[in-house]
């Protein structure tokens, strides 16, 4: 078991420092000297110089990646060139939308797609089967951004139920927080309902075909009794993996989705520095988003090892 | 295998197979006729409701909107079509070669640099290309074609891995042939299906992904009409003229949903186990 | 009064007719064997019992258990009876526990389920139940997963569970099909020893007649869905009545006509050797114990001589996971060698990287799986002419096409089935397009790898036949590979015995069989159920 996660540990540590590699290099290196790149070609010799100077852009390559990652690694994400600021001071601002967006998303995702599949799955070819694989085709269609805009329209203009966007900020209490976070959740949280519980219901009807199932209707279990106690579980396999990628997924979706509610989130932030070539900030969002997804995906293994004992390697 | 089992599976077919067949005719349509010209800017006639003269209405500047989709049809179709073929091209001799050679170094690396391609989801890689390179349809295609190698990869080395071990390919390798011709003769036409069905639900993803990534300006770039950016450009206006996202949103779902009904009915159709069942 | 009663039961699947007025009186304490080839209802008789019958089908007629017509009981009812009074065994080990459970929960839940015992109570009750089905508590604990069980143990879980709470009636369905013949032996005996500690009525359903001889009261015979004969073990074996049952019967004892080598061992011994093997060893490499030491290997073939004379017969038997699969593949070239050589003639049989064009012209294969052996996106004409790769561009597409035609129907095929694809084909026609296409290339060699062990008893007769005869006609050595002593025994000149990598004893089959001289030759052959012996035991 140690084995098992240490070796997951190793490869999520090598996978962030390539994905560092290829931020850096796309960024930095690409671009020639970033210094003009974010001035633009009018700016004079002398105030490149001096930006040169400010950023530390004089150094190599190689030295300029390691003083960024050790930087990284302190929490010293380097100044925005823009606005003049620590970025860690401006993503952990942003950070505290975005993420909770996204993790608000997933919740809503798993508290419909749950019962839908499994309910699905345990009565299939019945009428509440064919709705929801029906209404499931439909939510795989929608583009999030489209739903979004579409809620805005009825719940937020027509009805007045919501905000049509906007933050209130978190010292304007928990609860205003979360309302003004809930139609952005849900825009985001139903398709990915839908591909979890389509996930769930196929992965379900294969693990009510193995012979083990059969074994535990011969024991005696009831049909529900079966598949809580033998099918679920089992079931879980294919669906953790889905539910690890749905983060990464929800989490560039929050990105777009900020823009229909207009959210100070990572995403309004990474869209401005992009419009103002401010490299600096979209590197950092990058590897801090990059960082995020290489976390689940990690959890996501881990729970893998919980789950399933084969995973643990064979005891001597 | 009789034939009336084989019509049943075609007529699960028929509701994808019409919708996709109405996306692309309306695109190929664009290129001979429009209602209207897309750039022909009629003021006094701006965010018209759906009338007998423009099905769909008019948007800010008075432009037919339904000609504004069928020209953004072509936008969406061949974002989604290069991006597949980008994820087909590489990826799918990467996953041949990666399952056979499976466990060795080239196994690993190929692996490893897809687990490395999945930690940045398509948008994340569109921010990174279009902050050096600038905003631009080509970049949407490049973003999505990246993401869309690694699930080519992973599809094509699961599928060809099952088949290696079949012993078909053992007496093919009895016979005296190597690796390139057993993975071209026999494990390529018997992961065909997968790689199909695989690439229509790529395909509708492409468009969702293009949609999105117009919608936040880092897609096709005006004059270029396109689905997405409609979208963006009747955000400010959803409160006086809702028709103004309705029908693009609507249009992205209809296409969607085809491709992905003739995904799912084309895996039915041509799954062999399935078709064993039913004969 | 009898436990169990089958009133004209029928079943259909998707108003498909699978069985048809099925009737079968079992007095209590009764074994009862089922026999029949695949397709004949044997399975689906025993689900219509437990009344698990899959999805979508139909059931008719009557079951009546203990005095109860227990298929018109609803689901809920039924529950209390299966696990209870009902036990059943499945015929896959490996597939049949849940992974995600220890066996120990899998086998208290059953407990749990129908008494009222406390969780403390259950375990004690189902560890004695598992040491009562042979796993001992210190060796295999209870917080063990099935993945860490051998095949064996596994199946004494599955037991365990099934007579945990000491049913009345017991169903096996096929329960050593997938074991090892020594495996069988222990797990027949067991379920025997059970059956008659607690004088509960058992069904044993298999397709291997010897099985079923050996353990049942009363046997009845199935074919396509239908009772074909039925009557006291004994009798129905010695005096069979219906053809379908005489024909079995013949066909699990067929001896294929076969020219015996006329030579005695010292001609053989000045004759030159078609295939000579000497000290190979193959070996695997495990995984590394950490990131420094050289990963160790297992060697799956340790030291292996022996050699093949032009037109002899060898039988290589061993139980599973004693590198007969691993052999086959070093001589086939598919896996590296790690030391010691194999000659085809004087040639070696394989060069730097792979075989040389001379042995892929001599040696040919058959394998186990008639269903995963053909592309099946392919014709037969192109299946079969594969092995003419080895002949490169020296042979025209006319004489490809003779040469397919000429195989195709030296097998008893016509030349018509060219045009088809593989699925068009049963597994018997299959497994003769196999040996069609390793005929194409006129071989002296061609190895069996476990050929016939998937076919019905009645078809692998058929196909024992025919290679007999090809062997007669062409001159042909053939390597026989199976865990199947009885099928080798007829049609073999001498047998090796392979274990744990290694070949333990050779001798011609006469003697091997008569008179072993290794003590695992013996428990093999002990292990094996045989029919023969049951007849003329129960003809005194």
């Amino acid at each position: 078991m140690l084995r098992y996660f240490l070796l997951r540990l190793g490869s999520l540590i090598a996978t962030l420092v390539v994905a560092s590699l290829v931020i850096f290099f796309v960024l930095e290196v690409v671009p020639g000297d970033p210094a003009s790149y974010m001035l633009g070609i009018n700016a004079s010799e002398e105030t490149l110089q001096a930006l040169r100077q400010e950023l530390g852009l004089n150094l190599s390559p190689p030295l300029r990646y390691l003083s960024w990652i050790s930087g990284l690694v302190t929490g010293d994400f380097g100044t925005s060139y823009t606005y003049r600021t620590p970025v860690a001071g401006m993503i952990s601002d942003r950070l505290w939308i975005s993420l909770p967006l996204a993790i608000y998303a997933l919740l809503i995702s798993i508290v419909i797609a749950f019962p839908a599949g499994v309910f699905s799955a345990a009565r299939r070819g019945s009428g509440f089967d064919t709705g929801i694989m029906g209404a499931t085709q439909l939510g795989i269609a929608i583009p999030n951004f489209w739903f979004a805009m579409m809620l805005v329209f009825f719940f937020a203009i027509k009805l007045h139920w919501f905000s049509a966007g906007g933050f209130p900020g978190w010292d304007q209490g928990v609860l205003n927080g979360l309302k003004s976070l809930t139609l952005p959740a849900i825009a985001l949280a139903l398709p990915q309902a839908s591909i979890l519980a389509r996930v769930l219901r196929s992965s379900l009807l294969d693990v009510l075909n193995e012979d083990y199932l059969r074994t535990a209707r011969a024991k005696g279990l009831t049909r529900k009794q079966a598949i809580i106690r033998h099918a679920l579980r089992n079931a879980m396999i294919p669906v953790l993996t889905i539910i690890g990628l749905q983060f990464s997924f929800l989490l560039a979706g929050a990105i777009i989705i900020e823009n229909v509610f207009f959210l100070p989130g990572l995403g309004r932030l990474v869209f401005q520095s992009i419009a103002q070539r401010d490299l600096i900030v979209v590197e950092s969002v990058l590897m801090l988003l990059v960082f995020a997804v290489v976390m689940v995906t990690f959890a996501v293994d881990v729970m893998y090892a919980w789950v399933d004992p084969r995973m643990r390697g064979r005891r001597k | 295998m009789t034939k009336p089992s084989n019509t049943t599976g075609f007529k699960k077919l028929l509701p994808g197979l019409i919708l996709v067949a109405l996306f692309f005719l309306a695109a190929v349509l664009s290129y001979l006729w429009t209602p209207y010209e897309v750039d022909s800017i009629d003021i006094k006639n701006r965010m018209a409701l759906p009338n007998m003269q423009h099905w769909f209405g008019t948007d800010h500047f008075g432009r037919d909107i339904f000609s504004m989709l069928m020209v953004g049809a072509r936008t969406s179709i061949a974002v989604a079509f290069i991006a597949v073929g980008i994820g087909v091209i590489v990826g799918v001799p990467l996953g041949l070669c990666a399952a056979a050679w499976q466990g060795r170094w080239l196994d690993e690396l190929i692996m490893r640099s897809n687990d490395l391609i999945f930690a940045f989801p398509a948008l994340l890689i569109a921010i990174m290309i279009t902050a050096v390179f600038g905003p631009g349809a080509v970049n949407a295609i490049i973003a999505i074609g990246i993401f869309n190698i690694p699930v080519f990869a992973r599809l094509t080395r699961s599928g060809a891995m099952a088949l290696w071990a079949r012993e078909y390919i053992l007496a093919a390798r009895v016979a005296g042939k190597n690796t390139v011709q057993i993975s071209v003769e026999h494990i390529l036409p018997n992961i065909l299906n997968l790689l199909i069905v695989q690439a229509t639900i790529q395909f509708s993803l492409g468009i969702l992904a293009e949609a999105a990534l117009s919608y936040v300006g880092l897609g096709a770039q005006p004059p270029v009409p396109s689905w997405g950016r409609m979208l963006a450009d009747s955000q400010t206006l959803i409160s006086i003229a809702p028709h103004l996202a309705l029908f693009p949103g609507l249009v992205i779902v209809l296409t969607v949903l085809g491709l992905n009904l003739l995904g799912d009915g084309l895996r039915d159709w041509m799954d062999p186990q399935l078709r064993r069942q039913r004969s | 009064m009898s436990l169990l009663s089958l009133r004209n039961l029928s079943v259909d699947i998707h108003q498909e007719s699978i069985l048809q007025d099925v009737n079968l009186e079992l007095a209590a304490g009764e074994v009862c064997g089922v026999i029949g080839e695949s397709g004949s209802g044997k399975s689906m008789t025993a689900l219509g019992i437990m009344g698990l019958l899959p999805h979508g089908s139909r059931c008719h007629g009557e079951v009546e258990f203990d005095g109860t017509l227990i298929n018109h009981l609803t689901d809920s009812e039924l529950c209390k009876i299966r696990g209870k009074e009902i036990g059943m065994i499945f015929q896959e080990p490996m597939t049949a526990l849940n992974p995600v459970h220890t066996i120990g929960e899998q086998v208290t839940e059953s407990i749990l389920l129908h008494t009222e015992l406390n969780r403390s109570d259950a375990t004690q009750l189902a560890a004695e139940t598992l040491e009562r089905c042979g796993l001992r508590r210190n060796t295999i604990p209870l917080h063990r997963y099935p993945h860490e069980l051998s095949g064996g143990q596994r199946q004494r879980v599955v037991i365990a569970i099934a007579v945990a709470l000491k049913p009345k009636l017991l169903i096996a369905d096929e329960p050593t099909t997938a074991l090892d013949v020594t495996t069988q032996r222990e797990i027949l005996e067991l379920l025997r020893e059970l059956q008659q500690s607690s004088g509960m009525t058992m069904i044993l359903i298999s397709h291997d007649l010897a099985v079923v001889a050996n353990v049942a009261d009363n046997v009845i015979i199935m074919k396509n869905g239908n009772v074909v004969e039925y009557g006291k073990t004994s009798a129905l074996f010695q005096a069979p009545q219906h053809d379908y049952t005489k024909k079995l019967i013949a066909a699990s004892n067929h001896i294929p006509h076969r020219i015996v080598l006329p030579w005695d061992s010292t001609e053989i011994n000045s004759a030159k050797k078609l295939l000579t093997v000497s000290n190979l060893v193959c070996e695997y490499p495990l995984p590394r114990r950490s990131l420094f030491s050289r990963a160790p290997v297992f060697r799956a073939v340790d030291n292996v001589s022996f050699h093949i004379y032009p037109g002899e017969n060898v039988g290589l038997v061993g139980e599973s996971g004693c590198g007969k699969s691993t052999l086959t593949r070093a001589l086939l070239g598919l896996m590296p060698v790690a030391s010691g050589n194999a000659y085809l003639e004087d040639k070696l049989l394989s060069g730097e990287k792979r075989l040389n064009k001379h042995t892929r012209k001599n040696i040919q294969v058959v394998f186990q799986d008639p269903y995963s052996s053909f592309n099946p996106r392919h014709r037969v004409r192109r299946l079969v002419a594969e092995p003419l790769y080895a002949e490169g561009k020296s042979i025209s597409s006319r004489e490809k096409n003779k040469r397919v035609e000429e195989a195709l129907e030296s097998v008893g095929l016509d030349t018509a089935d060219a045009e088809k694809y593989i699925h068009e084909f049963s597994g018997g026609q299959r497994q003769r397009i196999a040996i069609a296409r390793a005929l194409i290339i006129r071989p002296k060699l061609i190895i069996l790898d476990e050929a016939v062990s998937a076919l019905d008893v009645s078809i692998r007769a058929q196909v024992l036949d025919l290679l007999a005869e090809l062997g007669n006609t062409l001159k042909l050595s053939f390597l026989f590979i199976s865990h199947d002593l009885s099928v080798v025994k007829n049609v073999t000149d001498r047998v090796l015995v392979m274990h744990q990598g290694r070949i333990v004893e050779s001798a011609e089959t006469e003697i091997l069989f008569t008179a072993p001289k290794q003590d695992y030759t013996r428990r093999l052959l002990a292990a094996v159920p045989k029919l023969v012996t049951q007849l003329s035991s129960t003809a005194n």
